[in-house]
């Protein structure tokens, strides 16, 4: 019964994956008859590329934005929705549609709404007296724009993760909790949060995944730029192999990624067991 | 992830089309797949298959006259197919890499012209020099001068122009009239001169006389030029950040800085451009003559514009860098296809032909016939702007043939936004970038 699935897994991930770790040990242009076989030097390339270095920063920025401002703004919605008030159906609905329209259309949408001289920000930044911001054109505040976009992209999603897990947090201990004098923190920190640690264990694993393939945002509304202050390890790899033709030092970067999640996923896993209650 | 990104690409070169000033696309056969040619004795034609990668109406207009050829020449049969984007690592170049490494390539496709040098170098397109030598109308004595820049490598012939385009200079005539000034500018200083003189206002009224494009292709202009080069003769170093290849770019920095020029940033900063100045918020520009259609219609008859020769600097000669696409045939497919393949590229640009895709679609004419044709000349007097481009065309400098020229523009598009959307200082960022393509240039070989 497993065997299609292995078939499907051996030709669409095992394959690619072994023949990108080979690439990244030549220097082609896809279509020249004899490749150059470089050992790593593609990787020493990318070590000494300032561009890539640059992407790698960008893609832990975005990382470690996504965790501090999407997963506590998820928990809170989160919450809020778990506490049985009137219109949560309706409300759950919007929050969570974001996450349901596709990355490139709300990229499209917020190029628009982020335009300098336009845009709706703008023109609304204006009305208050305030200075027009560049939100995609300088290099300084591009990246925070993209984390933006990706934050409310998100936002919906880990909501309703929490959500699922705050729904099963049994009553009982919570009652017991209260009966005891326990205060809201106190049930929150003590009772909710290790109850639902699960789904914030799960969370956290997408949530830096995901942070680290960021691409769409990045390809719609901003390309990369300005002078690579958006790039990140996906859209470098992208923009190298496909856009440079330079498949070598593409494919290293490639798997720089692969290890940098695998690397991550090993120590969410390895830490995770310590504060994880699975049972309860 | 992958198919994620797929999606988006496929998406984002989609809406790129559209954003190109496209309505509605495009028909897709499916399964165009050459299935090599007929068996011999029977009479079904040869099917040639055709990739390329324009939206819209442009995709419209090559499907008609694709159906025109077909009804015309019963022996062979064009399956054209719209594959995406054909600018440089747009989805068509990425499909047509992908289909030369499966062994399974279009018969002929549209390629942009700094891309021919990749493709040729690699061997993948057929040598059409000795098809064009014995041409009745396609000699390369029958093109308009310059227009066969960007379509030879190493001295053979490996394409022929499709739809190309030049970089004009772009001016509000009505903004000019109030300002005083009478004609466009024909040298930078003049033109650094009329921008402060036409700038006035402020806040979100503020005019503004010039606005550069952040973009590599007038880039390529603005350095050949200013008396410079953009790679050494061996295509080995770049030669770009040199100071005489900086003119120019300094120039419309300087107007930057001193609030006379606006620059536009962001993925749509093309459209974005084309808007400004048709919405009277710059007086001045630098655009493809593909983009006159959009801009006319955008404008549509609310100020007088015209078109000019791009202003040259310091008496240097004018360098304008050819743009658009090329159209080439794959090289080892079998000579029945590669012959049919021929028929079609040669009645494409054959008078008749080359006259109405430029009129419908506003890209040049290619053959110096097709100019002197009374429907194309009385064409040229409805449209003046045109009249411009063609001028240009003598002063056309391809960019250096290298197959890694596409990692150089690649660099140079960060380093101007680098310059105009952030104030970085022109020379040290320049240099910085000619040292990142060395860097890349070196460690590609070829």
């Amino acid at each position: 019964m497993i065997a299609p699935y292995l078939v499907f897994v051996a030709v669409f991930v095992i394959g690619p994956l072994v023949y990108v770790a080979v690439l990244s040990t030549y220097r082609w242009n896809l279509l020249s008859p004899r490749p150059v076989e470089v050992g790593f030097r593609n990787y020493v390339y990318l070590w000494n590329s300032s561009v890539f270095r640059e992407s790698v920063s960008n893609s832990l920025l975005l990382a470690i934005g996504m965790f501090v401002f999407s997963l506590p703004l998820g928990f809170f919605f989160a919450v809020l929705l778990n506490m049985k008030l009137r219109g949560t159906v309706i409300y759950r609905s919007i929050l969570f549609s974001s996450y349901v329209i596709p990355l490139t259309a709300s990229g499209l949408v917020f190029t628009l709404l982020l335009n300098t001289h336009d845009g709706l920000l703008n023109r609304v930044l204006e009305q208050f007296g305030l200075q027009p911001i560049d939100w995609l054109g300088s290099s300084h505040d591009a990246l925070w724009s993209v984390l933006m976009v990706s934050v409310w992209q998100y936002v919906g999603y880990y909501m309703l993760i929490f959500l699922a897990g705050l729904q099963n947090v049994p009553e009982s201990l919570l009652d017991a909790c209260r009966v005891d004098g326990g205060s809201r923190w106190r049930t929150l920190w003590h009772v909710t949060l290790p109850c639902i640690s699960p789904n914030v264990f799960f969370a956290i694993v997408v949530c830096l995944i995901q942070s680290f393939q960021t691409f769409d945002q990045v390809y719609v509304m901003t390309g990369g730029g300005p002078d690579n202050a958006t790039s990140t390890l996906t859209y470098y790899l992208f923009n190298k192999g496909f856009q440079m033709v330079d498949i070598g030092p593409a494919a290293a970067a490639s798997v720089v990624l692969l290890v940098i999640l695998a690397l991550l996923s090993f120590l969410q896993m390895s830490l995770g067991r310590r504060w994880v209650v699975d049972e309860f | 992830m992958n198919r994620r990104m797929m999606v988006s690409i496929s998406i984002g070169a989609m809406l790129s089309a559209v954003l190109a000033g496209c309505g509605a696309s495009s028909t897709q056969s499916s399964g165009s797949q050459s299935t090599g040619n007929t068996v011999s004795g029977s009479n079904k034609p040869v099917t040639v298959t055709f990739w390329y990668g324009i939206g819209g109406q442009l995709s419209q207009q090559i499907q008609q006259m694709v159906q025109q050829f077909n009804r015309t020449h019963p022996g062979i049969h064009v399956v054209a197919t719209y594959q995406g984007s054909y600018s440089g690592g747009g989805a068509e170049q990425q499909k047509l890499l992908a289909a030369l490494k499966a062994g399974d390539p279009p018969d002929i496709a549209q390629i942009e012209v700094h891309s021919m040098p990749l493709f040729s170098s690699a061997g993948k397109l057929a040598d059409i020099t000795s098809l064009m030598n014995q041409s009745a109308s396609d000699k390369p004595t029958d093109f308009l001068q310059g227009m066969l820049a960007s379509t030879q490598f190493q001295g053979h012939y490996y394409g022929l122009p499709f739809n190309r385009s030049v970089p004009v200079f772009y001016y509000n005539k009505a903004l000019f009239a109030s300002a005083g000034i009478s004609s466009p500018p024909a040298t930078w200083t003049q033109l650094t001169q009329d921008a402060r003189q036409l700038t006035h206002g402020s806040g979100t009224s503020k005019v503004y006389g010039f606005e550069p494009l952040v973009d590599w292709w007038p880039w390529e202009y603005e350095v050949m030029s200013s008396g410079g080069t953009i790679l050494s003769s061996d295509g080995q170093s770049a030669t770009f950040g040199q100071p005489n290849a900086l003119g120019i770019l300094e120039a419309e920095s300087k107007l930057v800085q001193s609030g006379d020029a606006m620059v536009e940033s962001g993925p749509n900063y093309w459209d974005l451009m084309i808007s400004d100045f048709a919405h009277g918020k710059v007086a001045m520009d630098i655009d493809s003559i593909g983009s006159a259609g959009e801009i006319a219609s955008e404008i549509n008859h609310k100020f007088q514009w015209g078109t000019a020769i791009l202003p040259t600097y310091q008496g240097h000669k004018l360098a304008v860098p050819p743009g658009g696409g090329d159209i080439a045939i794959m090289s080892g497919i079998p000579k029945q296809q590669q012959q049919a393949a021929w028929t079609f590229m040669e009645w494409w640009t054959s008078p008749a032909q080359d006259a109405t895709w430029s009129m419908e679609t506003g890209y040049l004419p290619t053959h110096t016939a097709t100019v002197n044709l009374g429907s194309y000349q009385s064409f040229l007097k409805s449209n003046p702007q045109y009249q411009v481009a063609l001028s240009e065309l003598k002063y056309q400098v391809s960019a250096p043939a290298s197959p890694n020229y596409l990692t150089v523009v690649q660099d140079v598009q960060q380093g101007l936004q680098a310059i105009f959307d952030e104030g970085k200082p022109v020379t040290s960022t320049m240099q910085q970038v000619a040292g990142q393509v060395d860097h890349d240039l070196q460690s590609m070989g070829d």
